[in-house]
């Protein structure tokens, strides 16, 4: 238990540093200018240097202080975590290619399959009810404009 | 000065008594109340969700609506933690100690009274307080350089950043992440396309609505799905009458509610410290000057009274900042200006003037919203209550499809609910290695114009960065924010070898804080 928070530390820290470089490295790119005359790249090069000290010293507070964290982490749930990014892939997919009311469908239902008490009909009448929801209140209470059916023309531009 | 404040106080009243406007306050109460009760959501959350509607909206409606979001949803978050023992909404954790105790003895709807009369308490004062300090910030403001500028938004990154829970290492860091989050899209003094790798919709930059959907949307559902305890609903029928406290219950929580109108109000003046510890040191003070201590955490009155009272005069206090030096002290603050943005209004001290309607009209719907609320909650109460039992597995199903065509509604883009998916991802990985995503939502909102007079000082200086430390104004702000840093560091090393808290119940609830 207490390696593995630690571990975490580390892991952060080190995604802080990664960050830092990426935009100390694109930032030079930029021109950094004089400091009377201030390119587009000095301030993401000062805030890579800031990141890449953060993250160094959170790295390193998680190898040395041998404090155990009193938050807990909870338990990695997969399954949720797979619905639900599925729900918005396939919102973003279906949404394209056939529109709003098929979509809204899919999401809800996909994500809502990611709860361990749901069972197909359980997420199928959610997502009937959200959908038609969604439909009077978006659709034609708010107007937005995004077509409730349609066949495939082009991707990504409903 | 004072008369001047009360002549536009009274305007501020016809604006936020205008039919479309009270309207708007009203569905904005309605909502962040329904929304703050139900499990695992809160405050950024249905602030976030509401956001696209607002692009449609007239500004004053939309500030009116999304404020008062925020203070709905802080009196759902008292339901949660009296009735449920549920801490979901830090401001209300410590209210855990005395009103679970007053639930099971069956006054739970005395302790949901007692909570409504404190924080209206509370509440009041804040609001009075910034229709004083407010106008005097302002002026005082209008004093500022671009180096001034740059080193109070130094400050308030930096109290905000160690305000939230977790490491305050890694709240500034998030800050940070925040501010490199706010540099995609087009320079405007350069015109140059930093951070976009070549894709059209990044020229305008990063979708706050994507962050914040994405942050306190999809990543608190991939946080929260399976992982939310079934909710223990044994206390939960509250009925009208049950809300009305006894005399002397009254006695001892209105002298308790005072006292902690007034460290709430003392708390939103020192920066770094909000609603949270206020609503902590209230409870400690309370503890400490009562003539019997040993009630406490067995169901005291003064123990709901008081810290309730200290958050609202804090959470009024807050916006006294926000609104007058465009500023925000924390993420439903810097959720609010970024809506002002949005609408094309450039928060800061020239907001007074130049838009008196949203100042004003701001003002006096905190008092017709906490009216509102008061109609609301007393009726409504056994309906809050049902909304409690509604299970995660409806809700976040559905949360997720108004996210999805609330973001594409931002543009009509499909881009954008991708660029939510990515951005929601990213935000679970940093949640669960400990990093809050608030403070990063802070750095986002400020990180342009923080560029922007970080650059104008330069210029005017001509490159010499002593100006910092050479104006006044500006070394002041430099002085407190050091010393910020400095007792922060101060604090966290003394904490670190005597890990006990001051009490069992209270470290309880610290952990889940």
């Amino acid at each position: 238990m207490r390696g593995r928070i630690i571990g975490r530390d580390v892991y952060g820290g080190a995604i802080f540093v990664a960050i830092g470089l990426v935009i100390l490295v694109q930032g030079r790119s930029f021109g950094i200018g004089t400091l009377a005359q201030v390119g587009s790249g000095l301030f993401p090069v000062v805030l890579g240097v800031v990141l890449i000290g953060l993250g160094a010293l959170i790295a390193l507070g998680g190898i040395v202080s041998s404090e155990i964290e009193s938050e807990s982490v909870p338990p990695m749930q997969w399954k949720g975590f797979a619905a639900i990014v599925s729900g918005v892939v396939a919102f973003i997919a279906i949404g394209g290619l056939f529109g709003l009311a098929p979509a809204a469908f899919s999401c809800v239902f996909i994500s809502a399959l990611g709860d361990h008490t749901a069972t197909v009909k359980s997420a199928a009448i959610l997502a009937t009810v959200m959908t038609l929801f969604a439909l009077c209140f978006f659709s034609y209470f708010l107007n937005v404009q995004f077509p409730v059916f349609q066949l495939p023309t082009s991707w990504g531009s409903p | 000065m004072i008369s001047g404040a009360l002549v536009d106080l009274w305007h501020g009243f016809e604006v936020a008594l205008q039919p479309g406007n009270l309207l708007w306050c009203f569905v904005g109460v309605l909502f962040g109340n329904l929304v703050g009760v139900l499990p695992g959501m809160g405050a950024l959350a249905a602030i976030s969700l509401l956001l696209p509607l607002t692009f449609a909206m007239k500004p004053v409606a939309a500030i009116l609506m999304l404020a008062g979001i925020y203070y709905g949803s802080q009196y759902g978050g008292a339901i949660c933690s009296i009735l449920l023992n549920l801490p979901c909404h830090p401001p209300h954790a410590v209210t855990c100690l005395d009103g679970y105790p007053m639930t099971q003895q069956g006054r739970g709807g005395a302790a949901l009274g007692i909570t409504m009369l404190s924080s209206f308490i509370g509440a009041s004062f804040g609001i009075t307080e910034m229709i004083f300090f407010a106008p005097i910030l302002v002026e005082f403001a209008f004093k500022f350089g671009a180096a001034d500028i740059c080193s109070l938004m130094l400050l308030g990154l930096l109290s905000g950043s160690t305000l939230a829970k977790g490491s305050p290492l890694k709240g500034v860091a998030m800050t940070a992440l925040g501010l490199v989050l706010a540099l995609v899209g087009t320079d405007g003094n350069t015109g140059l396309h930093r951070f976009t790798y070549g894709i059209d919709q990044l020229y305008d930059g990063i979708e706050i609505v994507a962050l914040a959907l994405g942050v306190f949307g999809i990543a608190e559902f991939l946080k929260s799905v399976n992982n939310l305890a079934p909710i223990n609903t044994k206390y939960t029928a509250v009925s009208l009458r049950d809300m009305k406290p006894t005399r002397s219950e009254l006695r001892r929580a209105i002298p308790a509610a005072f006292r902690g109108t007034l460290i709430g109000s003392l708390c939103a003046m020192i920066p770094g410290t909000g609603p949270t510890i206020a609503s902590f040191v209230a409870y400690a003070a309370e503890k400490k000057i009562s003539k019997t201590p040993e009630r406490f955490g067995t169901g005291a009155v003064e123990g709901v009274a008081c810290p309730e009272a200290a958050t609202h005069s804090s959470v009024q206090g807050d916006f006294i900042p926000t609104m007058s030096l465009g500023i925000p002290g924390d993420a439903v603050m810097a959720l609010l200006l970024g809506a002002l943005i949005i609408q094309g209004i450039q928060p800061g001290p020239q907001l007074v003037r130049e838009h008196p309607d949203i100042f004003w009209g701001l003002i006096a719907s905190f008092w017709v919203g906490n009216i509102l609320l008061i109609f609301l909650n007393v009726p409504l109460i056994g309906l809050w209550v049902k909304l409690l039992t509604v299970p995660y597995r409806y809700l976040y199903p559905s949360a997720l499809l108004f996210i999805c065509i609330g973001v594409y509604s931002s543009h009509n883009d499909l881009f954008a609910v991708g660029e939510t998916l990515v951005i929601g991802v990213a935000g679970f990985v940093l949640i669960r290695l400990g990093f809050h995503p608030a403070p990063m939502l802070l750095g986002f909102v400020l990180g342009s114009q923080f560029e922007e007079n970080l650059r104008r000082a330069l210029v005017l200086s001509q490159g010499d960065l002593t100006t910092f430390v050479e104006r006044p104004i500006s070394a002041t702000f430099l002085a407190i924010a050091s010393t910020l840093i400095g007792a922060k560091l101060f604090f966290h090393f003394r904490n670190r070898p005597t890990k006990a808290a001051p009490s069992p119940g209270i470290a309880k609830i610290v952990q889940h804080v």
